[in-house]
């Protein structure tokens, strides 16, 4: 019997537990960084959109409703940033010293990238939501519960595209450019411009995107407007989610087995 | 020490090292006409209409943020460089006026990374206004070279805070992304709430801004905006004050 399949969803939480502990032991100068790199990185993101908001958007009174998008933007990206990170610890050599004792990295990668991404992601939320907060006034959800379905079905597509990612930056030499593209062409293309901030003319395009269905339903929930009908839209979202965690499990198998082929 | 000695030897120090990193150089000149066409595209999708002022007005900003991070962390990221080379002994007991040493770090290190990106928007103004505003855009540079000074004193504020916490980023990341939201660079401050107005208007950023904006894109000779720098010279002092008791204090318990 393999170790993974042995331990079931209590050693998932165990493997998650793990990994909280690496990562509450960084030190004081890493937790005073951190902190320094969010607030930078939502100070940029609000001049971003104040300076796009300038062409007309604040006029419409779409400012407040932008939080959604940011929030998504944010929770979507930083999985991928914890893989791009977690590949450089994987290249230094201890990718062979899992797998002899996990059996499969994506057990490990799981927990590694969800404790990673979500204090970072709770971080960077915080943030946006005070700056947020201070201009443009506190933004309320205004469908709570279909917002918490979809926070998790979002998550659950960016942790999966967070393993892939891993297995996609390993294979090169400079992940930077690849994480960027992912970074900016999946939210892009999955609404996070939801399409009634859009032109009709390119709105049309945005519900033909697969992308919309796991993306896109954070915002919707969070703003109270939806491009289909709620449940189907998060059906679809969920079979999708579901589709890209059985494509990361596929890709730690395929990844696996050239690692024993050829170690790094 | 004469000071224009103490500015080309402060330049020389850095412009050596930075003159053969032609990728990130020009990777970073690139980045304001990049950007300020992404914004000019989140612009139309979001209103459907292509505003050629307020593209010129991004580009413009785009251009001067990428100098004002400069004067801004730059100087901070050098010291961390000279402190770790055991380099900083020699700026300390040197009768070099740090001020001085400052501004040709800020030179060099605006002349690398901004330089191309000036003369890239002088062409696309001039492209898009006629060529008078291409030689006007070049003019209202060497202004803006002129009027950072402010923002010189403030990353020598912040320089100072690294000889204590050795963490360049820390303070200068947020502060110099601070900037892009209350700068006026990406677009008026007066969007912004009055209590972020209010922090605008107590930094150099913006009346600097608004001094190369008017010359460039307005052939105006911006007197007031001009004035006002005038008043943000304080910042000069605030700069050479704080770097100097941060340097007596950092040499008193052997930190530098």
């Amino acid at each position: 019997m393999r170790p993974a399949e042995s331990r079931g969803a209590v050693g998932l939480l165990k493997e998650v537990e793990r990994e909280w502990l690496r990562f509450s032991r960084a030190s004081a100068r890493l937790w005073q960084r951190a902190l320094s790199g969010s607030l930078s990185y939502v100070l940029w993101l609000m001049a971003a959109i104040l300076a796009i908001a300038w062409y007309g958007a604040l006029r419409e009174g779409l400012g407040r409703d932008m939080f959604w998008s940011f929030l998504a933007f944010v929770l979507y990206s930083e999985p991928l940033w914890a893989a791009a990170d977690a590949r450089s610890h994987l290249r230094l050599g201890i990718t062979e010293q899992i797998l002899a004792a996990r059996g499969g990295l994506a057990p490990t990668l799981f927990p590694w990238l969800f404790v990673d991404s979500a204090m970072w992601s709770m971080m960077d939320s915080s943030v946006l939501f005070a700056v947020f907060t201070a201009i443009f006034g506190p933004p309320a959800a205004a469908q709570p519960l279909l917002l918490a379905a979809a926070l998790a079905l979002l998550y659950l597509f960016s942790l999966s595209m967070g393993v892939i990612g891993v297995y996609l930056f390993l294979s090169l030499e400079n992940p930077w450019i690849a994480a960027l593209l992912l970074q900016l062409v999946i939210p892009l293309s999955g609404g996070v411009v939801p399409p009634y901030a859009l032109p009709e003319s390119v709105a049309r395009f945005l519900a033909y995107s697969p992308f919309q269905y796991v993306v896109a339903p954070l915002i919707y929930a969070g703003v109270g407007k939806w491009l289909l009908p709620p449940p189907f839209e998060l059906a679809v979202g969920y079979a999708e989610a579901g589709a890209f965690a059985a494509l990361a499990l596929l890709a730690d198998r395929i990844a696996v087995e050239k690692i024993k082929l050829k170690p790094s | 020490m004469r000071p224009l000695l103490t500015i080309r030897a402060g330049f020389y120090a850095v412009f050596r090292t930075l003159s053969r990193m032609y990728g990130p150089a020009i990777f970073i000149s690139a980045l304001p006409p990049l950007f300020s066409s992404l914004l000019a595209l989140g612009g139309w999708i979001i209103s459907g209409r292509v505003e050629l002022d307020k593209y010129l007005y991004q580009l413009l900003g785009m251009s001067l943020l990428v100098m004002a991070q400069v004067a801004l962390s730059e100087i901070s990221w050098t010291l961390k460089g000279w402190i770790d080379d055991g380099l900083f002994d020699y700026l300390a007991a040197s009768p070099a006026q740090p001020l001085s040493v400052f501004i040709g770090v800020f030179l060099a290190e605006a002349l690398v990374f901004a330089g191309l990106s000036l003369v890239i928007t002088a062409a696309v103004v001039g492209a898009l206004k006629g060529p008078l505003f291409a030689l006007s855009t070049l003019a209202a540079y060497a202004l803006a070279f002129i009027g950072s000074l402010p923002l010189i004193g403030l990353g020598m504020a912040l320089a100072s805070l690294v000889l204590f916490t050795k963490e360049p980023g820390v303070v200068a990341m947020p502060i110099g992304a601070a900037m892009a939201v209350v700068g006026g660079v990406l677009y008026p401050t007066s969007i912004l709430p009055p209590y972020l107005r209010y922090i605008a208007e107590a930094l150099p950023m913006a009346a600097w801004a608004d001094a190369v904006r008017g010359l460039a894109l307005g052939l105006t000779l911006p007197i007031k905006e001009l004035g006002a720098l005038g008043g943000y010279a304080l910042y000069i002092l605030i700069g050479v004050l704080s770097f100097d008791a941060a340097g007596r204090v950092a040499r008193r318990r052997g930190v530098a």
